[in-house]
Order: structure tokens, then sequence, then C-alpha cells
């Protein structure tokens, strides 16, 4: 009973790893099973095919925008990215990094006006917003759908 | 010879000397006057005066006269009366008239209070009288009006030559009353009608109208010749005529003898005097020389007397055009104008060298100007004047009102055309301020409010006393309004309600009302506000009121006062004089009712409108409205059966051109995820009503019904009801939208005659139909595929200046900037292609296109690097329009080619030929070509 008794008392204690670490595998596994990578797409260049740079300053007349609509759906010159699982927003990144480049040489300011229906998504929003940024857009505005 | 020459000197001394002789002997001889004892020479003369030897008796009075000077027993006295008093006589017999009115001056000078001093003064004024000196025969014979000692005869005499020295001198009132007198109590009818000539002349005279139809009557043909009737004739009925008693006009001139008449009655009288005067005097039976004589002497007086009136008639111009020109102008007071026009027309036809024959077709034209239904022809005789008679005497007038029959008939071309060629036929034209008004008024009716503004403002400059001074003035401001410079219109609104110049003012209530209006226009609308409530105040039975408080109910609502303003809407459809602010105010309505969610209450609304106001209101918008609200009550069922309901009931007028609208409406709901839905059910109520349509031949709205279904579906299907609508026949049968679809059907097969053919029909029906610009770009395409570039730019410019900035117009724009680049004005073009960005919601389609036009002008003006740019961004950014972005590679292949770069058209074709959907396209085609040749030439790839 003694011995029991004192093998509970001076008993030490140390943190049990090997569970631990079968637990951190299994949340490994299970986070590569269920992601995806993103990569892009294989079709798409990022870089303009030709390059023709400009002595002077063009006077690029169209305003692009960007809409936002209700349905989630964005729309860019008649185009609409509307994958829920957002996979075709590489694409409208990848335009308007071209856009970018091409006003560069242009040597104009690529600006976006995003209009946004009353009743549609902020996510949505948040998108259009990253995808300007990736693209390397600083000169983004907010317009109505009036 | 000397010998003979002296015997023929000697001969005639000889009987020259005889004659010498003879004379002296005759001159030795006593006068048996002077010789004679005076008792002699009176016996003589009482024997001469039995004879009638007056021209003999003369010289033994005269001696007897001289004799008794001074010599004052009774005896001698009266023989002294006896002989002055003769010679007057015989003075007067002997037709030395002046003498004898002396004589008989004498004889009443010497012996007033003789018994004879009467007739001697009778005599006296005859003897003036025959001298025609009508003073002195007043004053002579005035004084015997009262003599008593007179007896009928004579007094009847006296007020005869009084009567007559009055009417010789004019003095028409003084002339009635002896004339009235002699009239009353002749006997003889030449009298009589001689004194009722004279009385109707002084009564025409002085307008004494009732006399003279009263003595008229009594003037038998011996008088009625007379020049003086007939000139009275002339101006009582000028008179008449003048005071607009056209009848009694008419009848006075219907009266006048003609000259033709005239001339054939004296040359009847002279004809028989002659003949009395070429009879030689007969001895007959109791007939003696001296009565001969005497009628001799008259009718020679009398013949002279015809024969120089019908010197004077002969010399005297025709006046035959000249009544006939008087009796038609009665017959236009008449309104009887058709005889009146007939009348002028035949006057300058027959006589066209006369000088009223201008004046004649002057006339006519204002006639026909009279006459509602012969405008037409109107028009004809007012340009006949002016080719026949070209800047003369009514060439003010007839352009002026040539102006305004073209003005009236909705030529406005024609019209100003016409005013500026009276300005140029007369530059110091009677009128020039009303033409200048016109052609001002013309430019603001055609839309050209600068043009208008500078010529308001050049009458107001030029003529500012004018009668249309004030008009030009309130549209000067009306011009500053429709140029949308509202600071401007408000001045010049302000200006002209303070104006003094005008202080009753004609457009006093417009003014007002349109100085709100334009405070709102200039965003003042706290201004704006009190200005329509002024309005209201100070025109509170105005036309305009509806309008006010509809203005008030948008400030109202605009400031969120919802309540107010459609108090204020309310006000407006209760005031509404026109079916036009009914309409305003009734929409407004609904919209403040949609902001309230209200839906129901737009339902009501419109039934309520459509019962009030039937076929008058705009039944489409107001079906429209029911639909609309139906559906944002999810009552997508009945929104459907309005919108059929309504093109139904109205949709076989051709007119009613807002059902085209609802049916523009229908087929947007047709392809909605909502009309997909509610597809069958839909289909059937349209097909039954087609059918029914077609069973009533109802052509036009079985057309509609149909254009709804080509429209709306698309393969054999489409191709069905387009084969049944594609007839040339069915143009003059098709409603609006009918004639859209029939234009575009035209177009893709290149039928451009029929594409003008229905664009010519729209106009002509539904000339301000909100279609109008869409099947005028129909047109344009046509023009420019006919390669009639001038024409297509100047249809746009026309469209674009009717229409300003509706969306139909981004089109026109495109198609202007085509047909520029297509005519080689590549700035002009690049500016056109610009306005296209201006208007964000324009974007679509046409935004690449434009960007493309833009490269190609360019790329044409040297400007590879430019061009490049432009084609660029298309690709890089409008890759939905394949066939623009193929295009677009195309052009920055071809740029990059100019500038040299290799390398970049190789990257630039690569990219283009990766693109699946590019690639399949014509130029897709030629740049796998390209690429393929440039990869071998460089041995990359």
């Amino acid at each position: 009973m003694k011995v029991w008794l004192d093998e509970l008392i001076n008993e030490k204690v140390g943190l049990q790893i090997a569970p631990l670490i079968d637990c951190v595998f299994l949340l490994l596994i299970y986070f590569m099973v269920s992601s995806s990578l993103k990569r892009s797409e294989a079709d798409l260049s990022l870089t303009l095919p030709g390059q023709v740079a400009q002595t002077k300053e063009l006077k690029m007349p169209d305003e692009q925008i960007i809409e936002v609509l209700a349905s989630g759906s964005i729309v860019l010159n008649g185009k609409v990215y509307s994958n829920p699982a957002k996979l075709d927003l590489a694409a409208l990144e990848n335009t308007l990094t071209r856009y970018r480049e091409a006003s560069q040489l242009a040597n104009t300011l690529a600006m976006i006006t995003i209009v946004a229906e009353d009743e549609s998504v902020h996510e949505r929003v948040i998108d259009v917003l990253n995808v300007c940024a990736g693209a390397g857009i600083t000169s983004v505005t907010f317009g109505s759908t009036d | 010879m000397a010998g003979h020459f002296c015997l023929t000197v000697f001969r005639r001394i000889i009987f020259c000397a005889g004659c010498f002789f003879v004379l002296e002997l005759l001159a030795r001889t006593p006068d048996p006057i002077t010789s004679e004892a005076t008792s002699v020479l009176l016996t003589r003369a009482r024997g001469m005066l039995e004879n009638d030897q007056s021209e003999a008796l003369l010289p033994y009075l005269k001696e007897i006269l001289v004799r008794l000077e001074g010599n004052t027993s009774d005896d001698a006295q009266a023989a002294r009366i006896f002989c002055l008093y003769q010679t007057g006589v015989c003075l007067m017999q002997t037709g030395k008239y002046a003498e004898a009115a002396a004589a008989f001056e004498s004889f009443i000078a010497d012996y007033p209070s003789e018994s004879s001093s009467s007739t001697a003064a009778l005599l006296a004024g005859e003897a003036y009288a025959l001298q025609r000196n009508w003073p002195v025969v007043e004053k002579t014979v005035r004084p015997l009006l009262e003599d008593k000692r007179f007896d009928v005869k004579r007094q009847l005499m006296v007020r005869q030559m009084l009567s007559e020295a009055f009417y010789r001198q004019q003095k028409w009132k003084e002339a009635v009353v002896p004339l009235t007198e002699v009239f009353n109590q002749s006997k003889r009818d030449t009298v009589r009608s001689s004194s009722a000539l004279m009385l109707s002349v002084c009564y025409a005279k002085t307008g004494d109208f009732e006399n003279l139809y009263k003595f008229l009557p009594y003037c038998d043909d011996s008088v009625r010749q007379d020049a003086g009737l007939n000139v009275a004739l002339i101006e009582s009925g000028d008179k008449k005529c003048s005071g607009g008693a056209f009848q009694e006009a008419l009848n006075l001139y219907q009266m006048v003898l003609l000259k033709a008449d005239l001339l054939a009655y004296y040359e009847r009288q002279l004809l028989a005097v002659k003949q009395f005067l070429s009879k030689p005097f007969v001895v007959n039976v109791g007939s003696l020389r001296s009565d001969y004589d005497e009628e001799y002497r008259a009718k020679q007086m009398q013949y002279d007397r015809l024969a120089e009136q019908l010197k004077k008639i002969k010399e005297s111009p025709d006046y035959t055009v000249d009544i006939a020109l008087r009796i038609a102008r009665c017959y236009a007071g008449l309104g009887n104008n058709g005889a009146a026009y007939k009348l002028y027309n035949a006057l300058y036809t027959q006589h066209p060298e006369h000088e009223l024959a201008e004046e004649s077709r002057f006339q006519a034209f204002m006639i026909l100007l009279n006459m509602p239904q012969e405008q037409a022809a109107a028009l004809s005789e007012g340009l006949a004047y002016l080719n026949n008679c070209p800047a003369n005497r009514f060439t003010d007038e007839v352009t002026l009102n040539l102006m305004q029959l073209m003005l009236t008939a909705g030529n406005l071309v024609d019209a100003r055309a016409m005013g500026l060629k009276g300005l140029q036929l007369r530059p110091d034209h009677r009128f020039i301020d009303q033409v200048c008004y016109l052609i001002a008024y013309i430019d603001f009716q055609k839309q050209d409010y600068e043009a208008a503004r500078n010529a308001f403002t050049e009458i107001l400059t030029r003529w500012p006393a004018s009668n249309h001074a004030e008009a030009s003035e309130y549209w000067r401001a009306m011009c500053n309004l429709f140029l949308g410079q509202y600071p401007k219109a408000v001045a010049a609104f302000d200006a002209y309600l303070k104006n003094l110049a005008w202080p009753t003012k004609s457009f006093g209530e417009d003014a007002a009302y349109r100085l709100g209006i334009a405070f709102y226009g200039a965003g003042d609308y706290p201004s704006a506000e009190t200005a329509f409530r002024k309005f209201l105040k100070t025109y509170p039975l105005g036309s305009l009121r509806s309008e006010a408080f509809s203005m008030l109910g948008d400030l109202r609502r605009a400031a969120g006062e919802l309540a107010v303003a459609l108090d204020f809407y309310s006000k407006g459809i209760d005031a509404a004089a026109t079916i036009d602010q009914v309409n305003y105010a009734v929409f407004q309505t609904a919209k403040v009712y949609e902001l309230q969610k209200n839906y129901s209450a737009v339902i009501q609304l419109m039934e309520n409108y459509l019962k009030d106001q039937g076929e008058k209101g705009n039944f489409a918008s107001a079906g429209f409205w029911m639909g609309k609200s139906y559906k944002a009550m999810n009552q997508y069922s009945q929104a459907l059966a309005v919108y059929v309901d309504t093109v139904v009931r109205f949709g076989n007028v051709l007119r009613n051109d807002s059902v085209d609208l609802i049916l523009r409406e229908l087929i947007k709901e047709y392809q909605s995820e909502q009309g997909r839905a509610g597809r069958p059910g839909f289909i059937n109520t349209l097909m039954d009503a087609l059918r029914q349509a077609e069973d009533r031949k109802e052509d036009v709205l079985a057309l509609r019904l149909r254009t709804f279904f080509a429209y709306s579906t698309d393969g054999a299907e489409r191709e069905k009801h387009v084969s049944v609508i594609f007839k040339e026949e069915n143009i003059d049968k098709s409603g609006a939208l009918t004639l859209l679809l029939f234009a575009e059907e035209a177009s893709l097969s290149r039928n451009y005659a029929l594409v003008y053919k229905a664009c010519s029909r729209f106009k002509a029906e539904f000339n301000a139909a909100e279609l109008f610009p869409n099947i005028m770009n129909l047109k344009l395409n046509a023009l420019i595929q006919e390669v009639k570039y001038m024409e297509a730019v100047a249809l746009a410019e026309e469209i674009i200046g009717r229409f300003g900035y509706q969306p139909p117009i981004r089109l026109t724009l495109k198609l202007k900037a085509d047909a520029l680049r297509l005519l080689k004005q590549y700035d002009s073009a690049i500016k056109t292609y610009n306005e296209l960005f201006m208007i964000r919601e324009w974007r679509g389609p046409l935004i690449p296109q434009a960007l493309y036009g833009i490269g190609i002008c360019l790329e044409a003006q040297g400007k590879p690097d430019e061009a490049f740019a432009f084609f660029q961004r298309i690709y890089v950014l409008y890759e939905g329009y394949t066939e623009w972005v193929a295009k677009a590679y195309e052009g920055s292949v071809r740029c990059l080619e100019k500038l040299g770069r290799r390398d970049d058209m190789i990257k630039t074709l690569r990219e283009m030929v990766s693109k699946a959907d590019v690639v399949a396209t014509p130029e897709g085609k030629i740049a796998q070509g390209m690429l393929d040749r440039l990869v071998s030439a460089g041995g990359r790839k």
C-alpha cells in the first residue's frame, strides 16, 4: 500500500509527446487533403505580347468600371466573373495587370471604378479590391449605380 | 412797152379816185337814227320789238337812252325804263350775256322799286348762269326767294336757278332744299328728272343714303348717263364699302354706267342732234323763222355740250376694271369668296396689261388665303404673283402672307426661305420687323436656339418700338432656357416681367412660369419654389397652373416631403387644362407611390386615369405602370394580363405608338427569368389574340403581335412570323415597332430601297415616336453601305440635333464617326468617337468599336505607335467582343510591322492564335498563316 502511495506521491509529471505528434500529423494530413493549391492558368500570359512605349501621354478616354452585382457576379466590360469558388478571379487579376502595363506604356494612369449594387455582398467588393491590389493598380474609386 | 405801163398806172389812179369819191359821198349821207326824232325812234323800236329784230333794235335803244339821259319827265323816265329793260333782253337774245347782265344790273340799280326789277334780277341771274358764274348767280337770285311779286312759275325758276348755282358750287346741303321744291312743284318731266339726278348726287355726296335710294328711281334714262351721278355712285359705294356695308356698296357700284354704255348713249344723242342741225328751215303754215333759229341755237349748244362730254369720256381712262374690282371687293366683304375670286381672276386674266391687273392678282391671292380649303391654290397664286410681279406693289404683303401660309402648313424650311426672299426682293420691306420675327421664330421651332436668340436680339435692337418687340424679348428668354443657359434665362425672364415698355404683358403668365423653370434649371430651388408660388398667386386661373403645381410637387418630392408632393400633384391633376398636364401630374404621382412602395395605389391611380381619359390618355404608360406595380406585388400573371389587355384594346389603331412601347416591354419580360417561368400561358394568350385579330381582319394589331413573336422567338418559328410581316404591301399597315423590324430585315438583306421606304413611312406616321432614332440609324447604316457618306453625316447630325443624348444616339454617333472616317476626315472622326466615351451608361459593344475606329484613324494619319495602343486596349480589356478582339490583334500586328517590331509581332500573333474563339475568325486564320511564315523565316517558334 505504502509503495503504491509513495509511487503515487513521487511520480514525475511529463508531457507525452507521441499522441500530440499523432494529432499534428493527422491535422497535417487533413489540411493537405482538403485544400487546393492556388495556381495560375497555363494559357494566360501575365505580360503583354507586344509592347510599344509612347513618348507622350496618350488620351485614352475609356473609364474602366468593375460592377459588383447583387448576385455576386463581377462584370468588367461585359465579361462576367461569377465562379463561386472565386477561381476566375485570377483571370480578372491577369486582365487588370495587363491593363496596368498597357497604361504604363501609354503614359496614362490605370484607374478602376468599382460600382457595387445596393444589395451586393461586401465580400465581393473586397475580392475586387484584392484583385486590383494584386494587379498593382492603386487608383481605385467607387461609383454609384445611378 | 413804156406806153402800156403808163396807161395801166393811169387807169389805177382813176379807179382809186373813183372809190374815194363814192366813199366820201356815203360819209356825207345823214344817219337815219341820229337824224330822226326820238318819237320816231321809239315807234321804230316798238316795231322791231314786235318783229323780234333784237340785233337791229339795239342801236335804236342805245340812241334813245342817250337822248333821254338827264330828262326827268315822267314820259322820258317811262321810255328810259322800257329801253333799258329791253336792251338787257336784246343783249340776252343776241348771246351777249355779260353785257345783258350789266344792263339788268344797271336797271335794278336805277329803278329798284320798279315792278319789273325782280324780273330783271331774274334775267340777270340767268345771264350770269349762262356765263357759268355760279357765285354771282347765287348772290343775284337768293334775294328773289322771298319776292312776292313772282307768280308760281317765276318762283320755280328762281329755285331752279339757285339750286343749280348751289349744285355747281358743290354746296350739296344747300342745294337740297331748292332742288326738292323744284322736284315737287315742277310739272315738266325733264325738270323733275334733272332735279332728281341732282338730288341723288347731293344725297350721295352728303352720305344721305336713305334719300339717295328714294330719288334714284326718278332718274330716268335721259339723266342716268350723267357723269356726276356715276361719280357720286362710285364715291357713295366707296363710303359704304369702307363702312362695311358691302351689300349697299355693291348695289351702288352695279348702278354705275360703264364707259361703253356712256359712249353709246352720247353717240346716239349726238347723232339725233346732228340730224336736226343738218335739216334746213322749211317754211310751213304757222312756222316762224325766229322759232327755228331759237331752236337751232339751242340744239347747237346741246350738240357742243354733248360733243365736249363725249370727248371727255373718250379721253378718260376706262373704269370698267376699276368698278369690277370694287364689286369683287364687295363680294369678298360679303363672304362670297368664290364670286370674288372668279371676278379677280377674270380681271387679271382678261386684262393682263391693265394697271389694276396686279392688284387683282394680289386680291385673288388674299381671297384664297381666306378660304381654308384653298390653301394650296393660295400658295400657287402667291408664288405666281411673285413670278409675274417681282418686287412690285404688293410684294411685301405677298411674301409675308406666303411665309405665314407655309408656317401654318408646318413647312418651316420653305417659310424661312420665303422670308429671306422677301427681304432680298425688298430690302426696305414694309413688314421687315415681322418677317425677321418670323424667321427668328422658325429658327426657334427648328431648335436652332442660338440663331433664334441672335435674331430676336437684332429685332429688339433695330426695332425697339415694333409690335413684335415684346414677343422677341420673351422668345429670347425662351432661347436661353432651351439652350440650358439658366442664369441668363432667369435674368431675361425677370427683365421681361419688369419691362415697363409693355405694361399689359402678352406673355406675362408664361414668363412668370418659365422664370420658375429657369430657377429650377439653375439649381436655385428655393427661388424656383418662390417663383411658382408667386405665379399661382398672380395667375390663379392661368392655363399653366397645373404645371406649376406639379413643379412644386417635384420640388417637395426632392426634399423628401412625399405627402406634400402628393398633395401638389393632386392639385396639378385637378387644375389640368390639357392631357399633357394630366399625364405629367399622374405619372409623377405614380413615382411617389413607387417610392412609398404603395403599389396598390399606383394601380388604383392608373385605373382611374384610364377610366377618366380613355383613348386620349397615355394608356401605354398607364399599362406599363400597372404591369410594373403588379410585378412588384409579385402578381406576375396580373402584370402580363395588363400588358396584353392594353395591346389588344388599343393596338389596332396605327397611330397608337405607345402600344409599341408595351410590346417592347413584353418582349423584355418574355426574355426575363420570370417571363420564362410563365412563358406557355403568356404565349397562348398572345397567340389567341393574334388569331382573333386576324379573324377580325385587324391587320395593324395582327402585325404588331407578329412583330412581338418575331422579336421573341428564333429559328424557324421566328422566320414564320417575319415572312408574314416582311412584305412591301404591309408597310402602310405597320406600327412603329413593326416598321423597325421591317427596316432591320431589309437592312440584313441589303435591300436598302426598302429600308428608305420604311424610314419614310415611319417619319410620316410616327415622327414623334420613341423608336424614331432607332429606325433612322438603319437608314444611316444604309447610306454608309451605299457610300453616301455626306448624306449619312447630315442625317446623323439631324438625328443628334433632335434627340440629344438618348440611348440610341450612341449608335448614331458611332455611325457618324464611321462616315467621317470613310470621308478621311480623321480628326473629326476621332472627336466623334470620343463622344461615345462621355456617357457612362453608353458602355457596351460600341466602346471596342470606337477604340478600333480611333486606331484606324491614327494609323491612317501615320501614327502606328498611337494606333497600336488603341488596338491593344481592345484585346486587353474587351475580351468578350471576339470580332473586335480579332480585328484589334490584326491592327496591332500591322502597326508593329510598320514599326519594324518583328519579335513583338510574333508574340502578338502567338497570343492571338492561342485563343480558340479568335483563331476561328477570318482574321485569326490569316494570323495563323502569318505566324507560320514569320517563324519559318526567322527559324524560331
